[in-house]
């Protein structure tokens, strides 16, 4: 019989070149002795949505930061009854969540007096909550970004901060170490709000599901989806602010000319500068790029994916495209009132066959308010996930450069190795060094960051677990049902993962997520970098898609990913250009290779492997 | 067509008091384009001619006046009586020409028709009737058909049909009979399909079932069909269950009709129609129900000799006859979503191990 390893046994499987791998993170992280009892209660599975990769040290902050807000916001804020938080941990660098076995049945009953007060009013006021929401989460990213770094700890502080203007007391030292601190209460502030409203949304979605399910049994969870999701303005911003660009360029052919071009994006800003016309266009990009360029090239978990703000070189090749296809006399726009449009034609649809009048007023009555509120769950991605992240991101390089000018790490990217607890202590040992005076030596951060470093490499060659522990006999927390989708075929397909070796697979299975077959070569794109290799008419195989990846949609024949419902973002833009996609495979990268035949069919939600590549 | 025949092209669902239900049926089913095999209906006018020129009208009328309908053995005697009577009178020769013709037109070489009933009520809204003979299939060459037409008349007098008009007080005199002479399908597979579920009579999906073979099989519950479950609103597979179809109904030369025959072992857990196929048949579902604006019950076939998507047949279209009876009761009732809310949130999800 299958079953997943033993939290705690399945430690001695970790692979010998990950040793040293338990420093890494802080330890109420780590499985052990102390809440072992509990730990084996518990049903663990790897968190492929947020974590998909080996988790370098620092960019753990914001799942550290989400288990606190998302579990609170369930358990203490808006109690919903029978659920309560998700757990995390690490393990081998990979990180597994659980769905916190339920409370007893008097804090249920307890619980359920608080949720229902407090349920609608996020749907009877969702627009000034929205908008009070966004002022608020603005705010805090502007207070975020202006955070003052200190560049370097200076070796005499100068003439003019000493007097006759000695009015701060203190030094670029302290200067370091509280800007740090409030950068991190500053992003663990912004996960708070993340979850302001949420949790609920996810339940009111399986509210509606549910409804669904009652008036027409057996309906598809991609057919529910199609009602709900997508239109949320913010996620297809940026790629509106590309099509409104290319246009500007290309009612300027010396202008198209040169964004046409093979060469970096660097190159063609120094190009562009050099003529009036051009350094008006520059003028828009610039005011573009706050906030809409601040989209992350994948997901914006990791320090290492960059976004379109400081990877230029990205957005420009969209660019590209754009003015290659508007010289073949294609549109570039996405129509978001079509998409809208399709949606409300379906829901009519299924309204007309609910056959009594209460049934039907009961429908519209959860389907609007689900709606409204839904509108949360779609629009604060852009916000936190992409905007915030990539501040956070542009900050703590800022610090890793000034760390570095202080001899303490040879590259910006090494403070990344360290986890949020630990640079606090890095930056006390720099800042202390410093004020000891000359010659006195730090600890050898940059050597520990290197062995870190191959620690994580080592990782992302092992394919740990997709669970451990034992299969609950129910869940109730929603985001562990909607997002991960947990039911008995998950946890089957898993089980079939854990025995079947990736080349012997044959089939997968995932959500119908974008109508039609195709069958062709695949292409098996982890970074948003390899898609440079794409030809035109291959199947994308990818962990997920987000709204940087828009542009290769033109491209490809179908789309296969790992994670994602009917609702994400893949699926969407494959509805929208027609294209079959089938998502939230589970194990679409391990399986298929480049070059494998494959077949896609977004009616039924296999994906076939029908040849291997040589 | 002639005085005694229609073909489908010109029959429309309004005609059904001269070609009855199943005919004019067939007939709307062509007139908004779908692909039914093609055919001809001998219409009413021809019975009562056929009656008449042989002079049966007194004998066949006035027998069954006589009936006893306590007594059974007097009702299948007297009513085989005029069976036979209406079977073994000459066909006239004006509507044999017409049949003759309109045989030769569904194709060369004297191909397959099935000779199918198709009845009304004169002055009723009824358009079938249980005990009349319903089909018979793989009749070749145009002598068998007409020996068989004269058969199909001759079933508005089983003495079931006979006595099912007597319990309803219906006069014999306003039986129609106007039998349809149908190209038959070379069918791969073949079964029905309704444009709601008839588990539950959730209307949004369309389920279809068939099986090697003709319809027959299926109709007949004498074969296990593959089933599919069709989300008709966004156009989904739901669920997919193939059988273990290990009977097909087709036809057999030697014994010169259709039989029960062995399906070879490895067709038998193969899924008979092809996902293409079954979206075919779902767009066509879809268009019989939109034109009749109810819940339709369909029989369908797939052709061998012909090319997709011409090969998907559209055999028989009628109104869904049980849950369109049923008054429509409240699933959920009419609740807030807060109402709803709150049972959700005391749910839990179980999982199955």
């Amino acid at each position: 019989m299958n079953r997943f390893p033993d939290p705690h046994e399945y430690l001695k499987e970790i692979p010998e070149e990950l040793s040293g791998w338990e420093e890494m993170y802080p330890p109420h992280f780590l499985f052990g002795k102390e809440r072992e009892e509990w730990e084996k209660r518990q049903f663990w599975y790897l968190d492929k949505i947020h974590a998909p990769d080996p988790m370098p040290p620092l960019d753990q902050i914001f799942q550290q930061a989400w288990q606190i807000s998302l579990s609170q916001h369930t358990t203490r804020v808006f109690c919903i009854p029978p659920a309560q938080g998700v757990a995390h941990r690490i393990v081998g660098c990979y990180q597994y969540i659980c769905a916190v076995e339920p409370p007893p049945d008097e804090v249920i009953a307890e619980k359920a007096k608080y949720f229902g007060e407090r349920a609608h009013y996020p749907v009877e006021h969702y627009d000034e909550l929205w908008d009070d929401w966004l002022k608020k989460f603005r705010e805090l990213g502007e207070e975020l970004r202006n955070v003052k770094v200190p560049q370097v700890l200076p070796k005499y502080l100068g003439r003019e901060e000493v007097y006759p203007n000695y009015y701060r007391g203190y030094t670029q030292a302290y200067e370091l170490m509280e800007a740090f601190d409030r950068m991190v209460n500053l992003t663990y502030k912004g996960w708070q709000y993340h979850f302001n409203l949420l949790n609920l949304c996810y339940l009111y979605y399986l509210m509606f599901a549910d409804l669904a399910r009652k008036l027409f049994p057996g309906i598809s969870e991609s057919a529910i989806g199609k009602m709900i999701a997508g239109v949320e303005a913010y996620m297809f911003k940026p790629e509106e602010e590309l099509c409104r660009l290319a246009r500007r360029a290309y009612a300027e052919p010396r202008v198209a000319e040169i964004l046409k071009k093979d060469t970096p994006a660097k190159e063609k800003i120094e190009e562009l500068k050099k003529f009036e016309v051009g350094q008006r266009w520059l003028d828009e990009l610039e005011d573009s790029k706050d906030p809409w360029f601040y989209v992350s090239c994948a997901s914006g978990w990791y320090h290492y994916e960059g976004s379109w703000i400081n990877k230029l070189d990205i957005p420009f090749r969209y660019l590209k495209d754009y003015l290659e296809r508007l010289d073949r006399g294609e549109k570039i726009e996405r129509s978001l009132s079509e998409i809208a449009d399709a949606r409300e034609k379906l829901v009519n649809e299924y309204k007309r066959l609910i056959k009594t009048e209460e049934d039907r007023s009961s429908f519209e009555n959860a389907y609007n308010d689900c709606l409204t509120l839904y509108r949360f769950a779609e629009g604060h991605i852009f916000w936190v996930e992409n905007w915030l992240h990539t501040i956070w991101f542009e900050k703590v390089r800022e610090v890793g450069r000034t760390l570095v000018n202080a001899g303490a790490f040879k590259n910006e990217d090494d403070i990344f190795m360290f986890n949020r607890l630990e640079i606090p202590t890095i930056i006390e040992d720099v800042c202390t060094a410093w004020a000891l005076g000359e010659g006195v030596p730090t600890l050898k951060w940059s050597e520990k960051a290197e062995k870190r470093r191959k620690i994580l490499e080592a990782a992302a060659k092992w394919s740990p677990s997709p669970a451990l522990g034992v299969p609950p006999k129910e869940v109730a927390e929603p985001f562990t049902v909607m997002l991960w989708g947990i039911t008995t075929d998950k946890v089957q397909e898993w089980l079939k993962g854990v025995s079947v070796k990736p080349e012997e697979v044959v089939e997968i299975k995932g959500f119908a997520s974008s109508k039609g077959q195709a069958e062709g070569p695949a292409r098996v794109v982890k970074k948003l970098e390899e898609i440079v290799a794409l030809k035109e008419g291959e199947i994308l195989v990818c962990p997920s898609t987000n709204p940087s990846w828009a542009p290769v949609f033109t491209k490809i024949k179908a789309a296969v990913t790992d994670i994602g419902g009917v609702t994400c973002h893949a699926a969407i833009v494959a509805r929208e250009y027609g294209l079959p996609s089938v998502t939230g495979t589970g194990v679409a990268t391990q399986v298929i290779k480049t070059g494998d035949i494959i077949r896609v069919d977004g009616d039924t939600g296999v994906v076939t492997i029908l040849k291997r590549a040589a | 067509m002639g005085r005694f025949t229609k073909t489908f092209r010109e029959i429309r669902k309004d005609m059904f008091q001269i070609c009855g239900g199943k005919a004019s049926h067939l007939g709307e089913l062509t007139s908004i384009g779908l692909n039914v095999p093609y055919g001809f209906c001998i219409i009413r006018d021809a019975f009562f001619h056929h009656l008449k020129e042989n002079g049966l009208e007194r004998d066949v009328f006035g027998i069954a006046r006589t009936i006893d309908y306590e007594d059974i053995a007097d009702l299948d005697k007297k009513t085989e009586n005029i069976r036979s009577l209406i079977e073994n009178a000459p066909m006239p020769k004006e509507i044999e020409e017409e049949i003759v013709d309109g045989y030769n037109s569904l194709g060369k070489d004297d191909p397959f028709v099935a000779v199918r009933s198709s009845v009304a009520i004169r002055d009723s809204e009824i358009s079938s009737f249980p005990g009349l003979m319903d089909t018979y299939h793989y009749l070749k060459g145009a002598d068998r058909v007409i020996d068989y037409v004269k058969k199909c008349w001759a079933s508005v007098f089983t003495s079931r049909a006979t006595a099912a008009r007597y319990r309803k007080g219906i006069d014999h005199e306003r039986a129609i009979i106007a039998p349809i002479v149908q190209r038959m399908v070379n069918a791969k597979c073949a079964g029905v399909m309704f444009t709601l579920n008839p588990v539950n009579g959730d209307l949004s999906k369309i389920v279809i079932e068939g099986a090697w073979g003709i319809g027959e099989g299926v109709v007949s519950g004498n074969v296990t069909p593959d089933r599919f479950v069709v989300d008709k609103v966004i156009l989904e597979v739901n669920e997919k269950q193939v059988s273990c179809k290990n009977l097909k109904y087709v036809y057999d030369p030697n014994e010169k009709k259709a039989v029960y025959k062995e399906v070879p072992e490895e067709d038998q857990r193969k899924c008979c129609l092809e996902e293409k196929e079954i979206m075919e048949l779902v767009r066509l579902a879809k268009l019989i129900e939109d034109h009749y604006k109810i819940p339709m019950d369909i029989e369908w076939a797939i052709d061998i000799d012909f090319e997709f998507p011409n090969n998907v047949f559209i055999l028989q279209a009628r109104a869904e006859s049980v849950w369109s009876k049923k008054k429509a009761e409240p699933v959920v009732g009419k609740k807030s979503s807060y109402e709803l809310l709150m049972e959700r949130a005391m749910k839990t999800i179980k999982l199955n191990q």
